[in-house]
C-alpha cells in the first residue's frame, strides 16, 4: 500500500515537472535542459524550480551539477546564457558541459557570470542533493544523504525515499532509508495508521532526531490520541535501550578502572599476602614502570622513531626489570631486617616512597611527562546513544587478565612458585626442607615490584606521568585487597572488578569524589562483617 | 530435644560438636559429658581436634553444629571469648603466653578477679584480698622472689607456671589445659600432674589435652581418646589403652 | 607507678619554663632587646606545642595499645576546623562581602542562609566543646567499627589512612560547606581579642603548653595503673587477654576516643595560631608524618613522642628554608634509619645507652 502510494506520488511529481518546466514535453533530457535554463534565470524564485525539477529528474548530472553550483562552480555565459561548469585558472575559466562533463574550450572570466545561491536556494540544493545521493553508486554517500533526510524529515522527498527502498540492495542503507521515510511519515500530514507505524520504526533507533521527532508527537495535544500514545511508547523504548547502553558503558568503565587497580594491586598482593609485609612504595614501583616507558619512547623517539608502534613491546620488560631491581634492593636494604614487625615495615617504606618520589622529582622535573600511545591503541569504538570504548582501555583490560594469568601461572607450574608457596605456609618447614626462604623472599619482592612496573606501562596510557602517579593508586589498590582478601589472587582479581564497577556506577548519582567517599565508608563497613576480606582462608589452629 | 537429668548437673557438656574448616571436619558430632570437679584427661594423634575443642569451648571457633552447656544453663557456642572467660572458662596455651612486658606480679595481676570493664579498670585499685592471694598463688608456683622481673625474662618452664597461676587467680570452674608437659623437665612434669590433681575438685573441673602417657598415668584421671574429630573410647586410661581401635590409630601397634 | 617520675618532671618543668619564658620576654621586653623573643618565634613555638600534644595522642594509642593509625591527622583537623568555624562566624560583618551572618566564601558560592552544621558556632560555648566532641564522635564510630571486628595490624592502618583520605576528598569540595580548597581563613579574633595581638598570642601559647601538660598528665594517668596494662597486654598478646575475660575492643575504642580528642584540642590550638585550616591537614602523608615524630622520639614513653614532635618539625622548619629539595630525601630517610636503626627512637634506646655506658665505665675503671 504504501509502497503503491509512494510510486504514484513520484509519477505524480515528474508528471507535474515534465508539465510545467518543459513546456515543450519529450524526453527526459530535455527535462534536464529546461531545468538548466531555469538555473540561469535571474528570478531566485525560479532558480529554485530548476533545482528542484533538476532533482525531480532523477538524470545522472543532477548531482555534480548542483554540487557544482553550492560550490560556486556553476557560471552561464552572458551571451547564449548556457551554463558550465567551470575550472578557475586565473582570469581564464575552463569551461565543461554541466550534462556530457566533456571540457567545452576556456573562456575568459569576465564574459561568464555565477549562478546565485542564496540561503534559501542552498537549503534547497542541499535536499534535493540528498534525495539524489540516495540512488548513488557510493554507499556511503547514501547513508549520509538517509541520515540527512532523517534530519530534515521533508514530506517533498518521500517519493524519492520511498524509490531509493525500492531499488535499495544494501541492508544499512535500506535501515536508514526507512527511518528517514519513517521521520517524514510520523509527520501532521500523514494519517494516522501511518504514523503508528512510523513511531516504532523510529522506536527502533537512538538517533537524537528520532527522539525529537517523537517527543514533538507526544508533547503536541492536537495529535491523535493512539498516535499519541504509540510515539510515547516508541520514545520509552528508546530510553530503555539508551539506559542499557549507559550502563554496559559504566560496567564498561568500571571494567577498565577495575583492570587498572588489578594490575596495581597483584603486586601488592604477591608482597603482602606471601611475606605480610605492606609496602607503602609500591605505589612508586608503579611509577618507576611509568617512567621507564618515558625513557624507552624518549630512545625510539631519537634513535628509531620509525619503530615507535613497538615502543610499548620494549616499555613492558623494560619497566618490569627496573622496577624489580629497584625491589630487590629495597627488600635487601630494607625490607629483609623488618621481617615479623609489619608496621615498622610500613614506616620505613613509607620512608623509602617519600624518597623515590623526590628523586623521580629531581631528576625528571615535577610536572607530567608525555607518554604517547602507539596507532594500534589509539582510536575509539563508537557505540550507539554516545557510548565510546577506547581502544587503550580494551588493552588495558587484555593486559591486566594476562598479566594476572602469568603470575598465578608463575606461582602455580614453576619451581619458583612452589618454593613462594612453601614458604608462604610454612617458613620453618621449607627452611628445613632446604628452601632458602631468605632467595624466595627477595625474588618474590622482585615479581610484586616488577608487576607493578608492568602496571606503571599501562597508567602511562591513561593517566599523567608525574612523580605522584603512584600515589593517585596506592590507597585504591589497598582497598582492593582489604576487600578481596589476603594472599588470594582470584580475591584480588574479583575485588579489584567490584570496586571498579561500583565506583562508576555510583559516580553518576554522587559524583566522582563523593563514589569514592561512599565506596571507602562501605569497605569500612564490609571489614566489619567479613575481617579477613571476601575470601578468608581459614585456620585450625589458636594463633596468639 | 529430650533433656537428659545428668545434663543440668554436667560442669560441661558438648553435644553433637561439629566443625568444618573449608570441608575438612576438624570435629565431627563430637560430645563430651565432664562433671564438677572431675579432671579429665583427653589425648589423640596430631589433628585428632583436641585443639579446635578447645576452641569451641572458649568461644574462638564457632561450631556449624552442636551446643556446649556450661553448667547445664549457659550456651557457650552464642557467647564470645570474654563472655565465656566472665562465666569461669580458663584457658592455657600449648605455648606459653604470658604478658612478657609485664611482670610476674602484674601478669598475676591482670588475671585476678575483678570488674574487667574498661571504664571501672581505669579507676581500679587492687584490693587487699586480691592481693593476699596473688602472695598466695606466688607462693604455689614458686615464683615469689621473681615477682617484681618482667614475664619476659622467666625460663620456658616458669612462664608455663606462672600461666597456670595466672589460671589459679582468675579462680575458673573449668579450667582448659593444652599440653602443660610440652618443653618440661621429668620433675616439673610430676609436680605440674600433683599440683593439676590439687587444683580439681570440689567445684573446679580441670580438661588436660596431652601427649605425655606417662603425664596421663600421672594425673590418674578418666580419659578421652580423640579421632578424627569424634571420640574413639572413654574409660580409664588401662581400658583406653587396651582398647583395639586406639591401639590401632593412637599408639601405633 | 608513680603518675609523676623524674622524666615526667623534668619534662613538665622544662615546658613551664619554655612556654612561660618565651611568653614573658615576648611581652615584657622592647622589641629590639638582645633576649626579646620575637612574634613569630611566639607562634612557632605554640604550633610545636600543639605538634607534640599531637604526638602524644598518637602515643597513646600506638605505643600503649599496638594501634598504628594513619589517620589522627583527621582528628586533629576536624578539631582545628571546629575551631576554624568559630572564627569564621566571629569574622562577623567585616569579612570581604561585609554579609553579617554568612562567611565570604558562602556569599561568594552565593548560598543565601547558613548550612545547619554551622549553626552554634558562633557561641564559644558550643564551638570550644564540639574540637573535642566532633574527631571523639568520629573515633569512637570508626573504632567501634573497626575494632568490634577485630581489624587490627596493618588493616586497621589502612583502614584509618582511608578514612582521612575520605574526609580529604569531602572537605576540598565546595559544596560541603567548609570553604572547599581554600579552607577557613582571615581570622579576625578569638574572644574579642584581636589574634595579632602580642597578648593574645602569648596566651595561646601558653594555653597550648597547658594542653599539652594536661595532655601529658592525662596519658600517664591512663598509661601508669591498671588501664595501661591491659592495653599494653592488649598490645602484646590481644587473644589472651580475652581469654582472661577482658574485651580489647572495649579498651581500645576507649583510649582511640580519648586519643582522638586530644588531637583536637591540639588542631583547636593550632588554627588561631597559624591562621588557616585547609583540607590539606586531612592528607594521608601528614598523619603518616605524625607516627614518625612519635618514632623518632620513641613509642611508649609520652615524654619521647613530644620531644620527637619538636625535633621533627625544627628540622622541617630549618631545612625547607635552607634546602627544600632536601627536606624529603631526610625526612624518608628519617622514617627509613629510626626503623631499622633506633626501633625504640631517642628516649627509648637512652636507658640501654647510659647502662652501657655505666658497664663500660665498670670495666675500664
Amino acid at each position: 500500500m504504501a509502497v503503491r502510494n509512494a510510486i504514484f506520488r513520484l509519477v505524480l511529481v515528474l508528471f507535474a515537472a515534465g508539465a510545467c518546466l518543459a513546456p515543450g514535453g519529450g524526453s527526459a533530457s530535455e527535462g534536464i535542459d529546461a531545468a538548466l535554463v531555469l538555473l540561469a534565470e535571474k528570478s531566485a524564485r525560479k532558480r529554485q524550480a530548476g533545482v528542484e525539477a533538476l532533482a525531480a529528474s532523477g538524470h545522472p548530472a543532477a548531482a555534480p551539477i548542483l554540487s557544482a553550483m553550492v560550490d560556486g562552480k556553476l557560471y552561464y555565459r552572458k551571451d547564449d546564457k548556457r551554463l558550465f561548469v567551470v575550472a578557475k585558472r586565473g582570469r581564464e575559466f575552463d569551461l565543461f558541459d554541466p550534462v556530457a562533463g566533456e571540457q567545452a574550450g576556456t573562456a575568459p572570466s569576465k564574459s561568464l557570470k555565477k549562478v546565485k545561491v542564496n540561503n534559501r536556494l542552498r537549503r534547497a540544493i542541499r535536499k534535493a542533493l540528498a534525495g539524489l545521493n540516495l540512488t548513488h553508486a557510493d554507499r556511503g554517500l547514501r547513508l549520509e544523504a538517509a541520515a540527512g533526510l532523517l534530519k530534515s524529515a521533508d514530506p517533498g522527498l518521500r517519493p524519492a525515499l520511498a524509490a531509493a527502498l525500492e531499488s535499495e540492495a544494501d541492508g544499512d542503507v535500506r535501515a536508514a532509508v526507512e527511518l528517514a521515510l519513517a521521520a517524514v511519515d510520523i509527520g501532521p500530514d500523514s494519517a494516522p495508521p501511518a504514523r503508528i507505524a512510523a513511531a516504532k520504526r523510529l522506536g527502533a533507533s537512538e538517533s537524537p532526531e528520532a527522539r525529537a521527532l517523537l517527543g514533538r508527537v507526544v508533547g503536541d495535544a492536537k495529535t491523535d490520541a493512539a498516535v499519541r500514545e504509540a510515539a510515547r511508547a516508541a520514545l520509552q523504548q528508546i530510553e530503555d535501550r539508551l539506559e542499557l547502553y549507559r550502563q554496559f558503558g559504566a560496567v564498561f568503565q568500571g571494567i577498565s578502572l577495575g583492570s587498572v587497580l588489578l594490575l596495581a594491586a597483584v603486586g601488592l598482593a604477591i608482597t603482602f599476602g606471601v611475606m605480610g609485609v605492606i609496602n607503602m612504595a609500591h605505589g612508586e614501583m608503579v611509577m618507576v614502570g611509568a617512567y621507564a616507558t618515558f625513557v624507552v619512547q624518549e630512545l625510539f623517539r631519537t634513535f628509531a622513531p620509525e619503530f615507535f608502534g613497538l615502543s610499548l613491546a620494549v616499555a613492558v620488560p623494560a619497566a618490569f626489570l627496573a622496577a624489580a631491581a629497584l625491589g630487590v634492593g629495597l627488600e635487601r636494604s630494607v625490607i629483609r631486617w623488618l621481617y615479623g614487625r609489619p608496621l615498622e615495615t610500613l614506616l620505613a617504606t613509607w620512608g623509602v616512597s617519600l624518597v623515590l618520589r623526590q628523586a623521580v622529582r629531581t631528576i625528571f622535573g615535577p610536572t607530567n611527562r608525555e607518554v604517547g600511545s602507539p596507532e594500534w591503541m589509539s582510536g575509539a569504538m563508537e557505540l550507539a546513544g554516545g557510548v565510546a570504548i577506547t581502544y587503550n582501555r580494551i588493552w588495558i583490560i587484555l593486559f591486566s587478565l594476562a598479566v594476572l594469568a602469568a603470575v598465578m601461572a608463575v606461582i602455580r607450574y614453576t619451581a619458583f612458585g612452589l618454593e613462594m608457596r612453601a614458604v608462604t605456609q610454612n617458613r620453618p618447614m621449607a627452611n628445613a626442607m632446604g628452601i632458602r626462604s631468605r632467595k624466595v623472599d627477595s625474588m618474590t619482592f622482585a615479581l610484586g615490584s616488577g608487576v607493578a612496573g608492568m602496571a606503571g606501562v599501562a597508567l602511562s596510557q591513561i593517566d599523567n606521568v608525574s612523580p605522584n602517579l603512584g600515589q593517585a593508586y596506592i590507597v585504591d589498590s589497598f582497598m582492593v585487597i582489604v576487600f578481596g582478601g589476603v594472599g588470594n589472587l582470584w580475591g584480588v582479581l574479583v575485588g579489584a572488578m567490584s570496586l571498579g564497577v561500583v565506583n562508576k556506577f555510583i559516580e553518576p548519582f554522587s559524583g566522582a569524589v563523593l563514589g569514592k567517599i561512599v565506596i571507602l565508608v562501605a569497605l569500612i563497613l564490609f571489614i566489619q562483617r567479613r575481617p579477613q576480606g571476601l575470601f578468608a582462608m581459614r585456620g585450625r589452629a589458636a594463633e596468639l | 530435644m529430650a533433656e537428659h537429668p545428668a545434663i543440668s548437673n554436667a560442669a560441661l557438656y558438648l553435644d553433637g560438636i561439629t566443625v568444618s574448616f573449608d570441608g575438612f571436619r576438624a570435629l565431627n558430632r563430637l560430645s563430651l559429658y565432664l562433671e564438677p570437679g572431675e579432671l579429665r584427661a583427653v589425648i589423640g594423634p596430631n589433628g585428632a581436634g583436641k585443639s579446635t575443642m578447645m576452641d569451641v569451648v572458649t568461644g574462638k571457633t564457632r561450631p556449624d553444629e552442636g551446643q556446649v552447656l556450661l553448667h547445664g544453663r549457659h550456651d557457650l557456642t552464642r557467647l564470645d571469648e570474654a563472655a565465656i572467660a566472665g562465666l569461669g572458662v580458663g584457658r592455657k596455651f600449648q605455648r606459653p603466653t604470658v604478658f612478657e612486658a609485664h611482670s610476674v606480679f602484674e601478669n598475676l595481676e591482670l588475671a585476678c578477679r575483678a570488674d574487667r570493664r574498661a571504664r571501672r579498670t581505669l579507676f581500679a585499685r587492687l584490693s587487699g584480698e586480691q592481693r593476699e592471694r596473688i602472695e598466695e598463688v606466688l607462693d604455689l608456683i614458686a615464683l615469689r622472689e621473681r615477682a617484681g622481673d618482667s614475664a619476659g625474662l622467666l625460663s620456658h618452664g616458669q612462664k608455663q607456671w606462672l600461666e597456670i597461676g595466672m589460671l589459679l587467680v582468675q579462680d575458673p570452674s573449668i579450667l582448659l589445659i593444652d599440653e602443660p608437659a610440652a618443653g618440661m623437665t621429668d620433675a616439673e612434669t610430676m609436680r605440674t600432674a600433683r599440683l593439676l590433681k590439687r587444683i580439681a575438685g570440689g567445684e573446679r573441673s580441670v580438661i588436660v589435652v596431652e601427649h605425655d602417657m606417662e603425664f596421663v598415668r600421672a594425673l590418674d584421671c578418666r580419659v578421652t581418646a580423640l579421632h578424627e574429630g569424634a571420640m574413639l573410647a572413654e574409660g580409664t586410661l588401662d581400658a583406653v589403652s587396651a582398647n583395639e581401635s586406639v591401639i590401632e590409630v593412637y599408639l601405633g601397634r | 607507678m608513680r603518675l609523676l617520675d623524674l622524666k615526667g618532671r623534668i619534662f613538665l618543668a622544662a615546658l613551664a619554663v619554655l612556654a612561660a619564658g618565651a611568653a614573658l620576654l615576648n611581652l615584657v621586653l622592647p622589641e629590639g632587646a638582645v633576649l626579646h623573643v620575637p612574634n613569630y618565634m611566639v607562634g612557632l613555638i605554640g604550633k610545636y606545642l600543639c605538634f607534640a600534644l599531637l604526638a602524644l595522642s598518637v602515643d597513646l594509642v600506638w605505643g600503649f595499645a599496638g594501634i598504628l593509625s594513619l589517620g589522627h591527622g583527621a582528628f586533629f583537623a576536624l578539631g582545628g576546623y571546629a575551631m576554624g568555624m568559630h572564627l569564621m562566624r566571629q569574622i562577623g560583618e567585616r569579612g570581604v562581602y561585609g554579609h553579617p551572618e554568612l562567611p565570604d566564601f558562602m556569599v561568594f558560592l552565593d548560598w543565601k542562609e547558613l548550612p545547619w552544621y554551622w549553626h552554634g558556632f558562633d557561641s564559644a560555648w558550643f564551638a570550644l566543646p564540639m574540637c573535642l566532641a566532633v574527631p571523639g564522635a568520629l573515633a569512637f564510630l570508626f573504632g567501634w567499627l573497626t575494632f568490634r571486628s577485630r581489624v587490627t595490624g596493618v588493616y586497621l592502618s589502612i583502614i584509618s589512612q582511608a578514612m582521612t583520605f575520605a574526609l580529604m576528598l569531602a572537605f576540598f569540595r565546595n559544596d560541603m560547606g567548609f570553604g572547599g580548597n581554600n579552607g577557613l581563613t582571615d581570622f579576625k579574633d578569638l574572644f574579642g581579642l584581636d589574634l595579632k595581638d602580642a597578648g593574645m598570642r602569648a596566651g595561646l601559647l601558653l594555653a597550648s603548653a597547658a594542653a599539652l601538660a594536661g595532655g601529658y598528665l592525662l596519658c600517664r594517668w591512663m598509661t601508669v595503673g591498671k588501664f595501661g596494662r591491659v592495653l599494653v597486654a592488649v598490645r602484646d598478646a590481644e587473644q589472651r587477654t580475652r581469654f582472661l575475660g577482658y574485651r580489647p575492643e572495649h579498651y581500645k575504642i576507649l583510649a582511640f576516643t580519648v586519643s582522638a580528642m586530644m588531637a583536637g584540642v591540639a588542631g583547636a590550638l593550632y588554627v588561631p595560631q597559624v591562621g588557616i585550616i585547609n583540607p590539606g591537614e586531612f592528607s594521608p602523608a601528614n598523619s603518616i608524618e605524625i607516627v614518625i615524630w612519635v618514632a623518632v622520639g620513641g613509642r611508649g614513653t609520652l615524654v619521647g613522642a613530644a620531644l620527637g614532635a619538636v625535633l621533627v618539625n625544627y628540622a622541617k622548619s630549618f631545612l625547607t628554608g635552607a634546602a627544600p629539595e632536601m627536606w624529603l630525601f631526610v625526612l624518608g630517610g628519617l622514617f627509613v634509619a629510626v626503623t631499622l636503626f633506633i626501633p625504640r627512637g631517642i628516649l627509648g634506646e637512652i636507658p640501654g645507652l647510659w647502662a652501657r655506658w655505666r658497664d663500660g665505665r665498670g670495666h675500664h675503671g
